[in-house]
C-alpha cells in the first residue's frame, strides 16, 4: 500500500511539473508576443507621424521656395514702373513649370486694380479688380507673403486653385503692390508632386478652411472631406496619430497621421489602412497565442496520456504481485482441502479472469474433478477415472500442464471428454499439476474459458506458482488433518470412557456412550443391548434415536444376523446399505425392510475377554465406514465395555444395597411410629407424633386429613422439614401449595381409599398458580417434586388421609414408598381412630366437669384473674378439682383451689357441696385459717370431703398482702414481674378430716408488688407418677418463670400445656391465676415549699415513683440527679430572688408509654448573670443525662422541662 | 421526711486523713459538709476523700468536692476520691467532668497508693 502511495504521489508530481512548465512555456511566449505585437505596433505608430511630418516638412519647403522665387521674382524692375516689360517678364514667369503658376499670375497694384496680369489662357478676360480677394487683402494688410487657400480659378471658374502672393517694393522700397501666382489643383504639378514624395498610402492636404488641396493626388473641383469630424480634428490639433479610425473620406480603420505646413497654414493628413499595419500585427500575435495554446494543450494530453500508461503499467505490476501475495497467504492459512479449492477457485477467476477455476484431486474411486462455475453457476464436482481421456487426468498421469486454446483443439485433443466440457461451456482451459514436496502429483488446477484464449504467459507462470503453493498447502492440510482426526478421535475415547465411567447406572453409562459415539460418526440412532447372562439374547439397555417402534426387542445372540456375526468375531460388522443387509443375511430380510435405516454398525463390546453386548449404530443414508472409523469403534468397543460393566456392577450392587437398607429402614421406621402413637392417647398428639415421625426420614412435608362423619376437618397435623422439624396444627392449606392434581388426588383418595402416588411434581409450575403469600413461600422452600397420599385406614372405614410430600431433599416418591405408606396409613388410621374414640366420650364427661364450675370470676380493676380446668386426658370419669374466687365484705378477695380424693360422679358432688361451703364460710370467718378451720367443721358432713386437699387465700388488691393458708395442698406459687418465683410454704397442715376439724390451722402472709401473679393449682399441674413432687413443683417455677411476662390468660393456658408435656397420661388439673395490677403511676405531681430542707423529700418522692412506674434502678438514679438539678435551681433561685415564700412544683409524668418528662417550675425569674459556677454545672448535669431541657421563663415563674425516653419493665 | 445529717468519719494515718461521707449531699448539706470536711484536714498533706457512702451527690456537691481539692491544691496537699463502680457518685462525676481534674480511685487502698501521683493537673 505504501508503495503504491508513493507511486501515486510521483505519478501527481511529474503530473504538475508537466502542466507548470506547459503553462510557464505558453506564458513566455504570450508576454514575447505581446511585445512583439506592441513594438511593432508602436513603429507603424511612430511611422505614420514622421510621414505626416515628412510631408508636412516638404510642402512647407516647397512652398517656402516658391515664395522665395516669387519674392525674387517680385523685385525685378520690372515690377516697379514699366509696365510693357513687365508684361513680358510676368508671362515668362507664368509660364516657367519650374514656378509651376499653372492659373496665371497678376501684379495687382495698391488700390486693389490688377497692374500687370498673365493669365495661363485666354479664354475669359481677367476682372480688372482684385481688391476683394482674400490674398490680395492678406497683403495689402501685412506686406508680407501669403499663401491661400483652395480659391476658385477667376478665369475658369470651376477649377480650384491656390494663390500665392508677394508684396513688391519700387526702388525705393515703396510698397508698390501685390505679386500674386496662381496654382491649378487640378493638374499634377510640382507642388502636388512634392505632397506625394513620402506618402505610402493615402495623402490628403486640407487648407485652413478644411477645404481639400490635394487628396492623394489632384482635385478637380473644391471640396471639402467627406469625414468633417476628423476634418476639423486635424485642424485643430498641431500633430498626431490617430490610429483606427474613419479617414478623411469615410474609409473606415485607417491608421490616420497628420501635420501642418505653417507656412500655409495647411495640414498634412496621411491615411494608412489599418489591416495593413496594426491590425496585422494584432491578428499575427493573436495568432501566435492560439497556437501556443494549442500546442500547450497537445503537450499536456501527452503527457497526462503517458503519466497514465506508465502507472498502469506499475499498477499492473503491482497488481500481479498484490494477487501472488494474496494467494500465497491464503494458501498458508487454508487448514483443509476444502478451504484451499476455495482459494485456488477465487484466484483463478480473479486473477486469471477464468471463467471457472479446476481442481482435482484423485481419491480411492478416481479422479474427483470440482469445477467451480458451471453454466448454472454452482459449483459441480465429478469423479472421472484416472485413465480417463481428461485433461485434468492427462495432467496427473504425465505431471505436465495442459492447454488447449480453442474448442476444436479440445475436441482433437480429448474426444471423449470433449462433450461434456462442451456442454459446460468451455472453450478454453489450462490445466496444471499440483506437486507436493517430493515431486509427487498430487492433483490438479486449472482455469477454464467461456471463450476461446490464449492465456498470456505471466498468468501461466502465475497459475503455476498458485499450483505449486496450493501442493503445499495440500501436503499440509492432509498432515494437519490426519494429525487433526487421530488428536480427536484419542480425545473423544478419552473423554467418553470417562463420561460412561462416572455413570451411576448401566442405562446412563449406556445413553452416555450413544451420544457420544452417535455425535462423532453422524449416526442417525444407535442401540446398546446386553447379552444376557446365560448368553442366550441380546436385550437393550438404552436406545437413542429410535421411534417407540423401532425400539429393538431382545435379540438371540446367536444366529445369522449382524450382532450375532460381530459377536462371534469380537469386532466390527459394518453394512453400508439396506440391500448389502439382505443380501448378506437373507434371514433378516423382513426384518430390513421395516427398518429405516440404511448404513449400521455392529460393534462387540467385549470386557476382559468375554463379550458383554453390543453397540448398534445406523445412517439414514448409505454409510460406509473407512479403516479409521472401523478401528475407532472397535477400540470403543473395548474400552466402554469394562465402562460399563463397572456401571452395571455398581448400580446392581447400589440396587441390592439401597433394598436392603430401605426394608431395614422400613421396619425400624413402622416400630418407631407404632411406639409413637402408642405414647399418646389423644388424636391430635397421636397426629403430632405421627408426622413428627415422618419428617424428615420418609418425607419433607407430612400432612394428615381427617373426615368425620359430618365431612371433612378442616384442622390437620402438618411437619415439614426446617432446619428443626416443627409439628404444629393448622389448616390444611399447604394442599393447595401442592396444586391441584394433589388436592384431587386427596378427595379421591378420602373417597375410594385407593392410595395415590404424583411421581413428578413441577413445583416453578405451581407458584405461580398460588395466589397465598404463605403457600407460595411453602413452594419456594420446599420445592416438592413428588406427592404421596395414602388413606388411614381404620376398621374398613377411611377415616381420612395421609400426605407425603417431597423435594428440597432430592427424594422422589416410587412404588416401594406407595406400599411402606400404606402400611403407615393403616396402622396409624387405627391410632387416631381409636384416639378420637376416646376424645369423644372424654369430652362428654368434660362438659360436665365444666357445667359443675361454672360460675364468673371476681371482677376487679386491681386485678387480674383467669382460671383454668384441664380434664385429665387418661381418665373418662371427670375428677374432683375446682376453683373459686369469692368477693368478700371487707374488700379483699377470697382464692380457692381444691381437689376432692376420687373420680366420678360421688367426687363431683362432693366437690360441689364444699365448694358451695367454702363461699358461704368465707365472707364470715375472718382470716384463712379461720376459714379452714370452719370448712373442716362444714366438711365432716359431706359425703366424699374426706381427706379433701384446699388451699385458701385472701388478696388485698390495694396493698397487695397475701393471707394463705393450705390444707395439705400444693402450695402456692407467686411469680413475681421482677425476680424467682416463689412458693408459699407457710400455713400448712393436713387436709380435711385428718385431723380433730376444730384443730387450729396456721396460715401464711406475703406481701405481692404490683404486676406479680399468684398461682393456686391443683396437684394435676405438678404430680407426674415416676417422679417426686419437688421436681415437678420446680419444673413449674422454671416454666413459670418464663412466662412470667404473659398476660395472666396465656400464662395459664402455655403453663397446663407445658407441664403436660411429656406427661404420660395426665390427672385433671384446676389453676387459678391473679395478677396484681400496677396502680395507675404514669404521672406525679409535687408541690413543695422552695427550701433546700425539700430536696431530700422531692428525690425521695421521685425515686419510688420513678420505681413504681417501672424504671430500672440505674435509670432512676440518672433521672433523680437531673430533676434534683432542677429543684436545687429553682429553690437557689427563690433564696436569693426577693420573694421568700416561693415554691417548686415537680410534675412529672410518662407521655406515649415511655417518655418520661419532667417539669420543674419555680415562681420567680432566673438571673442568669448570677449563676454560680455550680449551677452551670447543675444544668450540665440536666443536659448530659436528659435528651432534651427547655428553660423557658414567662411572668412569675420558670419552667425547666426535661425529657428523656425510659426502658420500662412489664411494659414489653 | 427528716434530713438527714451527712455521716463524717475521718481516720488519719500519719500524714493522711481519710474522711468518709455517707449520706445525700445537696444544696442542703453541702456547705455545712464541707465545712466539717475542712476542720478535719487542716493539718493533712494527703487527703483522700471515699465518697463510697453517698447515695446522692448534686452539683453544690461537685462544687463542694472542687472547692476542697482547690485548697488541698493551694498548698501542695494530696487529695484523691475513693467512688466504687457502682455508685451513683461517679455518675455526677463523670458528667461534670470534675474526674479528669481529680484523681477518683475505686478503693481506698487504691487512693493510698496511688497518694504519690494524685491530684494531677
Amino acid at each position: 500500500l505504501l508503495v503504491s502511495n508513493g507511486q501515486r504521489s510521483t505519478h501527481r508530481a511529474i503530473l504538475l511539473a508537466g502542466l507548470v512548465s506547459v503553462l510557464t512555456l505558453i506564458a513566455l511566449a504570450s508576454i514575447l508576443g505581446w511585445r512583439d505585437y506592441r513594438s511593432e505596433r508602436n513603429l507603424w505608430l511612430d511611422r505614420a507621424r514622421t510621414d505626416a511630418q515628412g510631408q508636412a516638412d516638404a510642402m512647407q519647403a516647397l512652398l517656402t521656395s516658391r515664395i522665395r522665387l516669387l519674392q525674387a521674382a517680385a523685385s525685378a524692375p520690372a515690377f516697379r514702373t514699366d509696365s510693357g516689360r513687365a508684361r513680358g517678364y510676368l508671362q515668362r514667369l507664368q509660364r516657367d513649370p519650374e514656378l509651376g503658376f499653372t492659373a496665371g499670375m497678376g501684379w495687382i497694384g495698391t488700390g486693389g486694380r490688377v497692374r500687370l496680369v498673365a493669365p495661363a489662357s485666354q479664354a475669359v478676360a481677367p476682372p480688372s479688380d482684385f481688391s476683394d480677394r482674400e490674398y490680395v487683402r492678406a497683403v495689402l494688410r501685412t506686406r508680407r507673403p501669403f499663401v491661400s487657400g483652395v480659391l476658385t480659378n477667376l478665369l475658369e471658374p470651376e477649377v480650384p486653385i491656390v494663390v500665392l502672393a508677394v508684396p513688391t517694393r519700387d526702388s525705393r522700397g515703396r510698397f508698390t503692390g501685390v505679386l500674386a501666382g496662381g496654382v491649378r489643383l487640378d493638374r499634377p504639378g510640382a507642388l502636388l508632386r512634392e505632397l506625394t514624395r513620402y506618402a505610402d498610402g493615402h495623402a490628403s492636404v486640407l487648407d485652413r478652411s478644411g477645404r481639400l488641396v490635394s487628396a492623394d493626388g489632384p482635385v478637380s473641383t473644391i471640396q471639402v472631406p467627406a469625414n468633417t469630424v476628423l476634418a476639423r480634428r486635424v485642424r485643430t490639433a498641431d500633430e498626431g496619430v490617430l490610429p483606427d479610425v474613419d479617414g478623411l473620406d469615410g474609409m473606415r480603420s485607417q491608421l490616420v497621421s497628420f501635420a501642418h505646413v505653417p507656412v500655409a497654414d495647411w495640414v498634412v493628413v496621411s491615411e494608412l489602412p489599418m489591416a495593413t499595419t496594426i491590425t496585422r500585427a494584432e491578428r499575427r500575435f493573436a495568432f501566435e497565442l492560439l497556437g501556443l495554446v494549442i500546442v500547450g494543450a497537445i503537450g499536456f494530453t501527452v503527457a497526462i496520456w503517458l503519466s497514465q500508461r506508465l502507472h498502469r503499467a506499475r499498477r499492473g505490476d503491482e497488481r500481479q504481485a498484490q494477487r501472488w501475495r494474496a494467494a500465497t497467504l491464503a494458501l498458508s492459512s487454508a487448514a483443509t482441502v476444502d478451504d484451499i479449492r476455495w482459494v485456488v477457485f477465487d484466484h483463478v477467476r480473479g486473477s486469471l479472469g477464468g471463467d471457472g477455476g479446476v481442481f482435482a484431486l484423485p481419491d480411492r474411486d478416481g479422479l474427483v474433478v470440482h469445477l467451480s462455475h458451471s453454466p448454472a453457476g454452482s459449483p459441480s464436482s465429478m469423479v472421472v477415472p484416472t485413465d480417463a481421456d481428461d485433461p485434468a487426468a492427462e495432467v496427473l498421469r504425465t505431471g505436465e500442464p495442459v492447454i488447449v486454446h480453442t474448442a476444436a483443439e479440445l475436441r482433437r485433443r480429448f474426444p471423449d471428454a470433449a462433450s461434456a466440457m462442451t456442454r459446460e461451456g468451455v472453450r478454453a482451459s489450462v490445466i496444471v499439476p499440483v506437486t507436493g514436496s517430493t515431486g509427487r502429483t498430487l492433483g490438479a488446477l486449472g482455469v477454464v474459458f467461456r471463450r476461446e484464449h490464449t492465456l498470456p504467459t505471466v498468468e501461466l507462470t502465475f497459475l503455476e506458482s498458485l499450483a505449486v503453493q496450493a501442493g503445499q498447502a495440500l501436503e499440509r492440510a492432509q498432515l494437519y488433518d490426519w494429525e487433526r482426526r487421530s488428536r480427536l478421535r484419542a480425545e473423544i475415547l478419552q473423554d467418553l470412557t470417562s463420561r460412561i465411567a462416572a455413570a451411576r447406572s448401566e442405562r446412563s453409562a449406556a445413553l452416555a456412550l450413544l451420544e457420544g459415539v452417535s455425535s462423532i460418526l453422524g449416526a442417525d440412532a444407535g442401540v446398546v443391548l446386553r447379552l444376557s447372562d446365560d448368553d442366550a439374547t441380546l436385550s437393550p439397555v438404552a436406545a437413542i434415536g429410535l421411534e417407540e417402534d423401532n425400539v429393538l426387542v431382545a435379540l438371540p445372540s446367536g444366529g445369522e444376523h449382524p450382532a450375532a456375526e460381530a459377536l462371534r468375531g469380537g469386532a466390527v460388522v459394518a453394512i453400508p446399505s439396506r440391500e448389502e443387509l439382505a443380501t448378506r443375511y437373507p434371514n433378516a430380510r423382513r426384518a430390513a425392510r421395516s427398518w429405516p435405516f440404511q448404513g449400521s454398525a455392529d460393534v462387540a463390546m467385549i470386557a476382559g475377554d468375554r463379550p458383554i453386548g453390543i453397540l448398534i449404530l445406523a445412517w439414514r443414508d448409505e454409510r460406509e465406514l473407512d479403516p479409521d472409523e472401523r478401528l475407532f469403534l472397535r477400540t470403543l468397543g473395548l474400552q466402554c465395555a469394562q465402562a460399563l460393566e463397572r456401571a452395571r456392577l455398581y448400580e446392581t450392587e447400589r440396587r441390592e444395597r439401597r433394598a436392603a437398607e430401605r426394608s431395614q429402614r422400613d421396619a425400624a421406621l413402622l416400630a418407631e411410629i407404632g411406639a409413637a402413637l402408642d405414647g399418646t392417647r389423644t388424636s391430635k398428639a397421636r397426629i403430632r407424633r405421627l408426622v413428627g415421625a415422618l419428617v424428615p426420614d420418609v418425607a419433607d412435608l407430612a400432612m394428615v386429613e381427617l373426615t368425620e362423619v359430618d365431612g371433612r376437618q378442616a384442622l390437620s397435623a402438618i411437619a415439614d422439614r426446617d432446619e428443626e422439624p416443627t409439628v404444629v396444627l393448622r389448616e390444611l392449606r399447604e394442599m393447595e401449595a401442592l396444586g391441584p392434581k394433589a388436592r384431587d388426588g386427596l378427595a379421591h383418595v378420602l373417597e375410594t381409599g385407593e392410595p395415590v402416588l404424583l411421581p413428578d411434581i413441577v413445583a416453578k409450575q405451581l407458584e405461580p398458580a398460588l395466589s397465598d403469600e404463605s403457600e407460595r413461600d411453602l413452594v419456594r422452600r420446599l420445592k416438592p417434586r413428588s406427592c404421596l397420599i395414602v388413606p388411614l385406614v381404620a376398621r374398613a372405614e377411611v377415616i381420612g388421609a395421609l400426605v407425603l410430600a417431597v423435594g428440597r431433599s432430592g427424594r422422589l416418591y416410587g412404588r416401594h414408598d406407595l406400599e411402606f405408606a400404606r402400611e403407615i396409613g393403616s396402622r396409624a388410621g387405627l391410632a387416631i381412630e381409636n384416639a378420637q374414640l376416646y376424645e369423644r366420650e372424654h369430652r362428654i364427661a368434660l362438659e360436665l366437669q365444666q357445667s359443675l364450675l361454672a360460675g364468673t370470676l371476681v371482677d376487679d380493676d386491681r386485678i387480674e384473674v383467669c382460671a383454668s380446668y384441664a380434664a385429665g386426658q387418661e381418665e373418662l370419669e371427670v375428677g374432683g378439682d375446682w376453683h373459686d374466687t369469692i368477693e368478700l365484705p371487707s374488700g379483699l378477695i377470697g382464692l380457692v383451689v381444691g381437689d376432692i380424693v376420687g373420680r366420678g360422679i360421688p367426687a363431683a358432688s362432693a366437690m360441689g357441696q364444699l365448694r358451695s361451703a367454702l363461699a358461704a364460710l368465707a365472707p364470715v370467718s375472718g382470716p384463712p385459717s379461720g376459714v379452714l378451720r370452719q370448712l373442716s367443721v362444714a366438711a365432716e358432713r359431706i359425703d366424699g370431703a374426706h381427706l379433701a386437699t384446699i388451699v385458701y387465700a385472701t388478696l388485698d388488691p390495694e396493698s397487695g398482702l397475701l393471707r394463705y393458708a393450705c390444707a395439705g395442698h400444693p402450695p402456692p406459687l407467686v411469680v413475681p414481674e421482677d425476680g424467682e418465683p416463689r412458693l408459699l410454704w407457710e400455713g400448712r397442715s393436713t387436709p380435711l378430716g385428718a385431723l380433730p376439724p376444730e384443730a387450729d390451722r396456721p396460715e401464711g402472709e406475703t406481701r405481692l408488688e404490683a404486676g406479680d401473679t399468684l398461682l393456686l393449682f391443683s396437684d394435676g399441674l405438678v404430680e407426674r407418677r415416676s417422679e417426686p413432687l419437688d421436681v415437678g413443683l420446680e419444673r413449674l417455677r422454671r416454666i413459670a418463670d418464663e412466662l412470667r411476662h404473659e398476660n395472666v390468660e396465656t400464662l395459664c393456658d402455655d403453663l397446663v400445656a407445658r407441664m403436660r408435656e411429656g406427661a404420660q397420661g395426665s390427672d385433671d388439673i384446676a389453676l387459678l391465676a391473679v395478677r396484681l395490677v400496677r396502680a395507675r403511676v404514669d404521672a406525679l405531681h409535687l408541690n413543695v415549699a422552695a427550701k433546700p430542707e425539700q430536696l431530700a423529700s422531692i428525690r425521695s418522692s421521685l425515686r419510688s415513683w420513678l420505681a413504681l412506674a417501672g424504671v430500672a434502678a440505674h435509670d432512676v438514679d440518672e433521672v433523680v440527679l437531673a430533676a434534683g438539678e432542677a429543684c436545687a435551681n429553682a429553690i437557689e433561685h427563690a433564696y436569693t430572688s426577693a420573694r421568700k415564700e416561693g415554691t417548686v412544683a415537680v410534675d412529672a409524668r410518662f407521655v406515649d408509654g415511655d417518655e418520661l418528662v419532667v417539669a420543674v417550675r419555680d415562681t420567680g425569674h432566673w438571673r442568669t448573670g448570677a449563676a454560680s459556677l455550680h449551677r452551670g454545672r447543675g444544668l450540665g448535669i440536666m443536659r448530659a443525662l436528659a435528651s432534651t431541657v427547655d428553660v423557658e421563663s414567662e411572668g412569675d415563674g420558670t419552667t425547666i422541662t426535661m425529657r428523656r425516653h425510659m426502658r420500662r419493665k412489664g411494659r414489653a | 421526711v427528716t434530713i438527714e445529717p451527712v455521716a463524717l468519719t475521718v481516720e488519719r494515718r500519719d500524714a493522711t486523713t481519710i474522711v468518709e461521707l455517707a449520706g445525700e449531699i445537696d444544696l442542703s448539706t453541702a456547705a455545712e459538709t464541707k465545712n466539717r470536711i475542712e476542720d478535719s484536714i487542716d493539718l493533712a498533706e494527703h487527703v483522700v476523700l471515699d465518697l463510697g457512702g453517698l447515695t446522692y451527690l448534686d452539683s453544690a456537691g461537685l462544687a463542694m468536692v472542687d472547692t476542697l481539692f482547690r485548697r488541698c491544691r493551694d498548698r501542695s496537699c494530696a487529695f484523691g476520691l475513693v467512688v466504687p463502680n457502682d455508685s451513683v457518685v461517679r455518675l455526677a462525676l463523670a458528667v461534670s467532668g470534675l474526674d479528669t481534674i481529680i484523681a477518683v480511685h475505686v478503693t481506698r487502698d487504691d487512693a493510698l497508693s496511688g497518694a504519690g501521683d494524685g491530684a494531677p493537673g
